[in-house]
């Protein structure tokens, strides 16, 4: 056992007031706020809105509905929501939002049965949106709309087919895509009503018990953003990639069917280099190259992944890119929790990141 | 099965800091911080996990100084064997391992591991001959508890723990009921997501049998509260009464975050902190009653917050802040508890009916993990 010093802390008069929040640190927050967090959801509320119509014009029409477009707008969608799941702060995280908008990882193929009791009913009731809101989270989503697009050996026919059976495909779509834009309209209504998230930030005031002023919520952007290290390494690339290649399990890939994960994986990285770009510009700037060095290695890397990074995970040929990813995302992250807290006087919690 | 393995690090022991100037935090003399840091500490020992320079490890903390060891992976809680130095700490959920160790030189582990096809939840219960580890199945996180061997920690059998996702566990009532919290989050072991089950968590606590296992009581909660996980759990010294705390998995509206169990009788909930009810932020890491019976305390480390609740009449009496707390422990001294951080703080806290207030307070280089035990 090696052994430390221990420092007497002399006790305050007030030990029990909450320190005066940092000048710094609102600032950070509110530069996040109208920065970052309102143009990412302004960009899923228009591109699940696009889907939403998508889909609405298929279903006007599904005999000669193309598919393609479906898809198309579906990648739109996901490539919004890539740029946003690295937000777990504020009206997201309400009434399961986040998970229902996309039910991903998903160990027990939990979509695939609550998606075929939501295709086999035929309760009209379930597909209204004040349902769909409150229903089980797993047969929503990206990852429910997914498996409508891509399962199967003909996804198009199951939709477009003159059975009952496609009709409620479609219309089992068309329901979740609206759900999907439901959400994402209330959360940057939350985020920018009179009174909203915004508003309080700017105030240095509490929202909703989610945090009790604008010092605090810099703190809970900057676990965010600690956080999407860890949804890219340990959520995205260590299940993928398992202890050896003889355990690598490919189908943990977000999105396989689509063929989405390399690139869900850069839009991480993207959405996580704008975040640090906010905290990076009070730095020095010894520092923020360093950040800024660091991001440009992980970003080389996971450009250097093929598409479907599951199945480069478990080829020989292909595996080093793989890890070369995972180090380097590694790296980053380490770097960010190195600089970041230190240097801004934000701290970064260590039992409040992920409690048990 | 049990295996030796020596992980320890030696470095020279940078001796007490009392009158060491440049120790004390803001330039306070250190006569007075000394002074005031001893006060009430004599003697206490206390253990938990730990990130030790960035590695998993574990931490034992005296006022004379900090010891460190490494650990293979990341623990969660430690229980002290009764009658006996030795303690265990356990591997965080989806754990792999257990150590056992002398708590008076933890430089010889024995690692044990879980059952097959099982991962440890992190916490033990150890009566006079075992000691009961909660354990969850790698795929469909249903619960075992298996009892173990004090010495070698090797399984002697294995209960159903009646439900999913057993967490913490403790012997109540002279040692007769072993009460399970079941976390009822249904979670694969090896990914990390959501879990299958989100926003239909199925927790409980659980009163089993402790010879036999047999389910004697099973305390369910209403439909309304399918969000909230009972986690963490505090004896009273008359080992009757059960302190709870609580994680709510849907953070959309203010519920209940800490309980008491009536042992062989039912649960009911305690109030929020009046001054902020979202003070705990949907999230309590640690629960604890003082030695005299008299106090709750429960820690929120998202909230930055110490609670004290009246055990007897249920009234909330007041809250202090402490950035990233979460271990919490009684002292041997009624009133007093100690509280831990994941920024290397710990503090003695005295409780009483208006309110808590630090007593003494310490900081480290070490991050502390959830919980904290006194050896």
């Amino acid at each position: 056992m090696r052994f430390r010093p221990t420092f007497p802390i002399m006790l305050a008069a007030d030990d029990g007031g909450a320190a005066p929040a940092s000048a710094l640190a609102s600032r950070i927050a509110l530069e996040l706020t109208d920065e970052f967090i309102i143009p990412i959801y302004q960009g899923l509320v228009e591109a699940s809105a696009a889907q939403a119509e998508a889909w609405t014009v298929f279903v006007a029409n599904r005999a000669g509905g193309d598919i393609e477009a479906l898809r198309s707008a579906y990648h739109g969608a996901c490539d919004a929501w890539a740029r946003a799941q690295i937000i777990r702060t504020g009206p997201i995280v309400l009434f399961l939002r986040y998970e229902r908008f996309a039910f991903w990882p998903d160990a027990r193929n939990g979509t695939q049965r609550a998606l075929g009791a939501l295709i086999a009913s035929s309760d009209p009731n379930d597909l209204l949106p004040e349902n769909l809101a409150s229903n089980r989270v797993a047969g929503q989503g990206l990852t429910a709309l997914e498996r409508l697009l891509y399962d199967g050996d003909d996804s198009a026919a199951a939709l477009s087919g003159p059975t009952d059976e496609s009709e409620r495909r479609a219309n089992v779509g068309l329901a979740l895509a609206c759900n999907l834009n439901n959400i994402a309209n209330e959360v940057l209504t939350d985020w920018t009503v009179a009174g909203g998230v915004r508003d309080a930030i700017a105030a240095g005031n509490g929202w909703n018990n989610l945090f009790a002023d604008s010092e605090e919520a810099a703190r809970l952007f900057l676990t965010d953003l600690v956080g999407a290290f860890r949804l890219m390494h340990d959520v995205k690339l260590l299940p993928v990639l398992g202890e050896n290649i003889d355990v690598a399990r490919p189908r943990m890939a977000e999105a396989w069917r689509s063929d989405r994960a390399q690139r869900d994986l850069a839009l991480n990285l993207e959405g996580s280099r704008a975040m640090n770009g906010v905290f990076a510009r009070h730095l020095g700037e010894m520092r923020r190259d360093a950040l800024n060095e660091s991001f440009d290695l992980s970003a080389v890397a996971i450009a250097a992944l093929a598409p479907n990074l599951g199945e480069a995970a478990a080829d020989p040929a292909q595996r080093g890119s793989v890890e070369a990813a995972r180090d380097a995302i590694k790296a980053t992250q380490l770097l960010i929790v190195d600089i970041l807290p230190t240097d801004l006087g934000i701290t970064l919690g260590f039992n409040a990141l992920d409690g048990d | 099965m049990a295996t030796e393995r020596n992980m320890m690090r030696r470095r020279k022991f940078l001796g007490g800091v009392a009158g060491t100037g440049a120790g004390f935090a803001f330039g306070i003399p250190g006569a007075l911080a000394g002074d005031n840091a001893r006060a009430g500490a004599a003697d206490a020992r206390l253990l938990s996990a730990a990130r030790v320079d960035g590695a998993n490890g574990g931490a034992i903390w005296s006022d004379e100084g900090l010891g460190e060891f490494t650990l293979p992976a990341r623990a969660h809680a430690a229980e002290r064997l009764r009658d006996s130095t030795r303690a265990i700490l356990v591997g965080r959920r989806p754990g792999n391992f257990a150590a056992l160790f002398d708590s008076g030189a933890p430089d010889n582990i024995q690692l044990v591991a879980p059952i097959a096809a099982h991962r440890f939840a992190g916490h033990a219960a150890a009566n006079e001959t075992r000691f009961f580890t909660g354990e969850l199945h790698s795929e469909t996180a249903l619960g075992r508890i298996v009892l173990r061997d004090r010495a070698s920690g090797a399984p002697l059998s294995d209960w159903d723990a009646g439900g999913i996702e057993p967490h913490e566990l403790l012997l109540a009532d002279g040692g007769a009921r072993l009460v399970v919290a079941l976390g009822g989050i249904a979670e694969d072991s090896s990914v990390k997501g959501p879990a299958a089950n989100v926003g239909q968590i199925e927790s409980a606590i659980v009163e089993l049998d402790a010879k036999t296992g047999r389910v004697l009581q099973r305390h369910v909660l209403a439909e309304e509260f399918s969000s909230l996980s009972l986690r963490h759990m505090a004896l009273s010294p008359d080992g009757q009464t059960v302190a709870f705390g609580i994680q709510d998995q849907d953070v959309s509206e203010l519920r209940p975050l800490v309980g008491l169990l009536r042992v062989g009788r039912g649960i009911e909930f305690l109030e929020l902190p009046s001054d902020d009810p979202g003070a705990m932020r949907f999230y309590i890491g640690s629960v604890a009653i003082d030695t005299s019976g008299r106090f709750l305390v429960a820690t929120s480390p998202r909230g930055g917050t110490v609670a004290l609740w009246s055990l007897s009449s249920g009234a909330y009496l007041g809250r202090l802040a402490m950035p990233d707390v979460c271990g919490l422990a009684a002292d041997s001294e009624g009133k007093h508890f100690w509280v831990s951080s994941g920024l290397g703080e710990i503090a003695r806290l005295v409780a009483s009916e208006t309110g808590l207030t630090f007593e003494a307070r310490w900081h480290t280089d070490t991050q502390f993990d959830n919980h904290l035990t006194v050896l």
